[in-house]
């Protein structure tokens, strides 16, 4: 101590800087997990709160729309709804079809999903990440890797879990990866997230596309999640494939991934927590036997 | 104390930058800070180069990665060799050093608490510590996939002690639905990487598989000499060489031009796109074999149907492209990729399945031997077509000290013409012809048809050394056996049996050569569609000669109410193919052990030929009768019976590939 | 509650508040692939007219919740704005620190140090992908931002400070 009040005035606020960095390694993970947990949990409110405020000022917003565009915007809406619920009714007899036809094949039953919607609390891209502050957490039984969708596509993957909220990593963060598929083929194509430059759109990239698979800016491909990767379904739309370049490796094609636009706009979301209860086997039990 | 500090109130103390004492701490700092100046420089100018090579070293990697293999085709462009990519797990040991330090000190701690007597060394357990990270990570991928690998630990040592700062491949078989797991479930900064390479396939399955060969991992070639990052950490995918057949002829050709990448490796594992060097691989180039799959596949059924080992051997008759080339017992080239099982190996020598028969088997010839005889005796004048022997054949004839007997046509063959002889293969006619004509005579006529060497043909590990054709004449006797030439010999050469010894191919080659009314035929294996009709010297005889020669070839292959050809069993409903003259001659021949070969040559349609064939099978017990006409000669029938279906609904060539010749690989 | 304390919850408080509406504007910024850094105003006020410790304390304390909510190692803004403190603190002695610009132009620079400093280290810990360009761009918009924010900013951190009474007339010049 008596040192410590040697050091003059100028050394003194550095020493202390090296002695906190010094401490601050030693500190064990676990409390530095635990210290980090309940500091998001103690921002979680806050955030939170200013996502509802956002939410009532759009409920403002909307009041001061004069009644007959409301009335209007009712009717649009009442016209996408019976359209959804026809589908909705001819979609019906298709799955018992369906599941009629994997009875007879023994197929395994397909994964079940419970859908939890959520609202977007935070949006925070950086250079380094990408990802969302949503409203459900582990109140809502929303597991870590859980895939994220929206209206179009595959948002991310479910990253922490916190009490009453999630983060979910998006599509353009480069620690997210997923086996997708390019429509109407079946091979699977390993997308990751990538480089997002200012003001353009996210993009991702991909490797692994068979060589055949010919993509241009002017005519894109659509890649569609393969559901081969355990953790995603089938079929959910990705982005769309913009350029391909042949790969180092001489077999491959490697490629540009333009994600929607939407991806950076979103208020709302759906997590697709695994359930059991709805038929959705054990990813280890549908895994290949050697 | 100068002057002026003389002046001043006293307790407080002067000094002056001129003071003497003061001096030598100037010279002290402006000291140091020279060795601080000298030192900064030597560091960051001086040594600059050292500094950003470590730099490089430790933040770069040389990926290098062979070009694909070049596609071996066959004449109508269906792929018989060719890649398909292969997906495996690497892991980077470099980046667990700091796990492995974690778990020896586990390891250590366990044996301390345990209170073994004799503790391991700590380098047994730092390798302990690897193995168990190792396997830890294995296990990870193991639950994913759901399967179960056992780490291979000596493997791993050797790689660590080999090349420490490259990936281990963990595994390497992944099917595309097990790479799509990994790709979801990994994490992105995981040290387990998922990668491909690229590995041969057939689709074709077993066809062809002694003319394709195999291929066997080795060493890739070199990168171009202005690839760069020759310091830097190289990791170098394995290459597939060519060990036999066309993939080994044309190694050069099919093996593609090394490419590569050095990509920057963030500290944390993460791999920094783009890469800041980039040179895609060149494709090998792909390789049109002059094979007919159609015709190859029917060959192959027919011959594995008869369960017998042989071969069988097809050519266009004017460019000498060959169509099938055979051989049984076959194998599947499936099984030598990523590398050839043990299993694998022993399977093969019990079935003595390594050789092809089609250019590596000898055998007697037999009676297919008798056209050459036919031709000498007629072309020296010995025989004319219409003229009958001396002895009809009833049976036996005593020739020199011992009787000789005719095989065929239990005995009652009477005085025959030449072409009847031919079609029914009587013995007696060919052992007196054969007297009359002179064994050098016939010896110089086979060799006059190139029968006494083997063709050369685009096929490894065929030197004149293992060529074991064989032509007999009284030279050959004096110096191989020590005696002198009797009439018996004249007599069994006259018959293609004694010494004679010939391929397979050099028969398929020497229908060829008689269908064109030549006396050779250059066989290749690599397909032309300009391919221009062979010429070579005429055979010299008359067009009675000729044609004689070619009534008792097709006699061979009918039933008539005079002449029942010894390969009548061709007329059989079931194997007739109805508007199609055929040209052959059976052989049924005793090879060492007294087992029998049977023999079909043949070419077709007799009145503008295109397709010459040679059949050989092997018998595998001594005594049992294989004859030519009910063995041999049915194979041959479905090869034809494919080649004339195609005539009538010829395919389209897809293939655009011309194939050229490569300087390195033109001469064996 | 001591002085000091009061100093370092104030200081906090006003921090929080910061981190809340530079969040909400990252929400926004969020379309344009922008994002605002706070870093230079979280330590200006700090560093240049609280006590040391208090200060200090203030900072690490934001920089381990800044941390939290973002994938990176834990501790590492809060050490980084640490740093920064420290230089802020040390030089503050020699420069007219009273001075509304001089106070903006110290968070101007800090905040593109800090920035860079924090760049460096997620090259080492993370993806390390980034493009200059975004760089160069979030530097920007950030400068901009701290810029038009900061007098309003002081002001209330001088508010909240009062309110506290734990002004900082006691930290004014003083040569230590």
């Amino acid at each position: 101590m008596r040192l410590f009040n040697q050091l003059s005035g100028q050394a003194r606020p550095f020493f202390t800087l090296g002695m906190v960095a010094l401490a601050w390694l030693l500190v064990p993970a676990a409390v530095k997990r635990f210290a980090r947990a309940a500091l998001f949990e103690a921002q979680a409110p806050i955030l939170v709160t200013a996502g509802r405020v956002r939410e009532l000022q759009e409920y403002w917003a909307l009041r001061t729309r004069p009644a007959n565009e409301l009335i209007a915007a009712g009717h649009e809406t009442a016209k996408a709804l019976a359209g959804y619920e026809l589908g909705v009714a001819r979609l019906g007899p298709i799955e018992e079809e369906n599941m009629r036809l994997r009875e007879l094949l023994a197929m395994p039953p397909q994964p079940g999903w419970r859908y939890e919607h959520a609202a977007v609390d935070v949006r925070d891209f950086s250079a380094w990440w990408q990802q969302l502050v949503i409203r459900k957490g582990s109140d809502y039984g929303i597991p870590v890797d859980a895939p994220v969708v929206f209206a179009g596509g595959v948002v991310g993957r479910v990253r922490e879990v916190h009490a009453h909220t999630s983060v979910v990593a998006l599509l353009s963060d480069p620690g997210v990866r997923l086996a997708v598929a390019v429509e109407g083929d079946s091979r699977p194509i390993s997308y990751a997230g990538g480089d997002n430059p200012v003001f353009g759109p996210a993009r991702g990239t991909v490797e692994y596309v068979p060589t055949d698979l010919i993509a241009s800016p002017a005519v894109p491909r659509h890649l569609l999640t393969s559901g081969l990767g355990g953790v995603f379904p089938a079929g959910l739309p990705v982005g769309l494939l913009t350029r391909v370049e042949p790969s180092t490796d001489g077999l491959f094609n490697i490629g540009e991934v333009r994600l929607p636009a939407a991806l950076s706009e979103l208020s709302e979301v759906t997590v697709l927590v695994p359930d059991a209860t709805l038929g959705r086997p054990d990813l280890r039990a549908t895994a290949p036997k050697p | 104390m100068s002057r002026a500090a003389a002046n001043l109130p006293e307790g407080v103390l002067a000094h002056s930058a001129r003071d003497r004492r003061l001096r030598l701490f100037y010279f002290l700092t402006a000291g140091l800070l020279l060795t601080l100046v000298g030192g900064l420089v030597w560091q960051q100018l001086l040594r600059k180069e050292l500094y950003h090579e470590r730099e490089q070293r430790q933040g770069q990697r040389r990926v290098l990665v062979p070009g694909p293999r070049g596609r071996i085709l066959d004449r109508e462009g269906r792929v018989l060799a060719g890649n398909h990519a292969r997906f495996g797990v690497t892991i980077a040991l470099d980046e667990l050093a700091r796990e492995f330090r974690d778990e020896s000190r586990e390891v250590r701690q366990n044996y301390r608490a345990a209170a073994e007597a004799e503790p391991p060394s700590s380098a047994q357990l730092e390798q302990i510590a690897r193995i168990t990270v190792v396997q830890r990570y294995l296990s990870s991928v193991d639950t994913i996939l759901g399967r179960q690998t056992r780490l291979d630990p000596i493997a791993l040592q050797t790689h660590y002690r080999e090349q420490p700062l490259l990936p281990y491949f963990l595994l390497n078989d992944l099917a595309p639905e097990e790479y799509a797991r990994l790709v979801e479930q990994l994490p992105v900064s995981s040290p387990l990487q998922v990668f491909a390479a690229s590995m041969r396939e057939y689709p074709q399955g077993p066809l062809a598989a002694h003319t394709i060969g195999y291929v066997a991992a080795g060493m890739s070639r070199e990168p171009p000499e202005d690839f760069p990052g020759d310091n830097l950490d190289t990791f170098q995918l394995k290459d597939w060489a060519g060990r036999d057949g066309l993939e080994g002829k044309f190694d050069a050709t099919l093996r593609g031009g090394v490419g590569g990448v050095i990509i920057r490796v963030s500290p944390a594992g993460y791999r920094l796109n783009p890469p800041l060097v980039k040179l895609p691989p060149e494709h090998g180039g792909d390789l049109m074999t002059s094979l007919d799959a159609d015709l190859q596949a029917a060959a192959e059924t027919a011959l594995t149907a008869v369960d017998y080992a042989g071969a069988a051997v097809a050519l266009d008759v004017h460019t000498g492209e060959v169509l099938v080339l055979a051989s049984a017992p076959g194998y599947n080239l499936q099984n030598f990729t990523p590398h050839v099982g043990q299993a694998t190996v022993n399977d093969m020598d019990a079935r003595n399945a390594w050789t092809n028969r089609a250019v590596a088997g000898f055998y007697p010839p037999g009676s297919t031997f008798k056209v050459i005889t036919a031709i000498a005796a007629l072309r020296s004048g010995a025989l004319t077509p219409d003229q009958l022997m001396e002895q009809p054949c009833d049976g036996r004839i005593p020739i020199g000290n011992t009787w000789k007997t005719c095989d065929n046509g239990a005995g009652h063959h009477g005085a025959l013409s030449l072409s009847a002889a031919i079609a029914e293969s009587c013995d007696i006619y060919f052992y007196q012809a054969g007297l009359l004509t002179k064994p050098e005579v016939i010896a110089a006529e086979a060799r006059r048809f190139h029968l006494d060497r083997r063709p050369d043909i685009e096929l490894p590990f065929l030197s004149a050394k293992n060529d074991r054709s064989l032509i007999p004449d009284s030279a050959w006797k004096q110096r191989v056996q020590h005696s002198s030439w009797f009439q018996g010999d004249t007599a069994n050469m006259a018959i293609g049996q004694g010494a004679v010894l010939v391929s397979p191919l050099t028969m398929a080659c020497f229908a060829a050569s008689l269908a064109r009314d030549e006396v050779f035929t250059q066989p290749t294996l690599l397909h032309d569609p300009g391919a221009a009709t062979q010429h070579h010297e005429r055979t010299g005889l008359t067009v009675a000669q000729r044609d004689a020669l070619i009534e008792g070839m097709e006699g061979c292959t009918m039933s008539t109410s005079t002449v029942i050809g010894t390969a009548h069993s061709l007329t059989n409903p079931n194997l007739r193919i109805p508007g199609l003259r055929i040209a052959g001659k059976t052989g049924t021949a005793q090879s060492t052990g007294n087992k029998d070969v049977a023999w079909f040559i043949c070419f077709a349609p007799l009145e503008h030929p295109q397709i010459a064939i040679a059949v050989a099978l092997e018998g595998d017990k001594a005594g049992e009768t294989l004859g030519g006409g009910s063995y041999a000669a049915p194979i041959a029938q479905e090869i034809l019976r494919k080649w004339n279906e195609k005539q009538t609904h010829a395919p389209v060539p897809t293939g655009p590939v011309r194939f050229t010749l490569p300087p390195e690989s033109a001469t064996p | 509650m001591s002085r000091a304390q009061r100093q370092t919850l104030a200081l906090l408080l006003g921090n929080v508040a910061l981190c809340v509406v530079v969040a909400q504007a990252n929400h926004v910024l969020a379309g344009w692939q922008l994002r605002l850094w706070p870093g230079g105003l979280l330590v200006a006020t700090a560093a240049l007219q609280a006590g040391g410790s208090a200060g200090a304390t203030a900072v690490f304390l934001t920089g381990l919740a800044l941390d939290a909510a973002m994938p990176v190692p834990f501790g590492t803004q809060a050490l980084i704005l640490l740093a920064g403190h420290a230089t802020l603190f040390v030089l503050r002695g020699r420069l007219v620190r009273e001075a509304t610009v001089v106070r903006v132009v110290l968070t101007l620079l800090a905040a593109g140090a800090m920035l860079l400093a924090f760049a460096l280290v997620m090259a080492v810990a993370g993806p390390g992908r980034v493009s200059g360009g975004r760089l160069l761009a979030d530097l920007m918009v950030t400068g901009a931002a701290s810029a038009l924010a900061a007098p309003w900013f002081f002001a209330l951190q001088g508010g909240l400070l009062a309110r506290a009474q734990a002004g900082l007339r006691a930290e004014e010049r003083r040569l230590d």
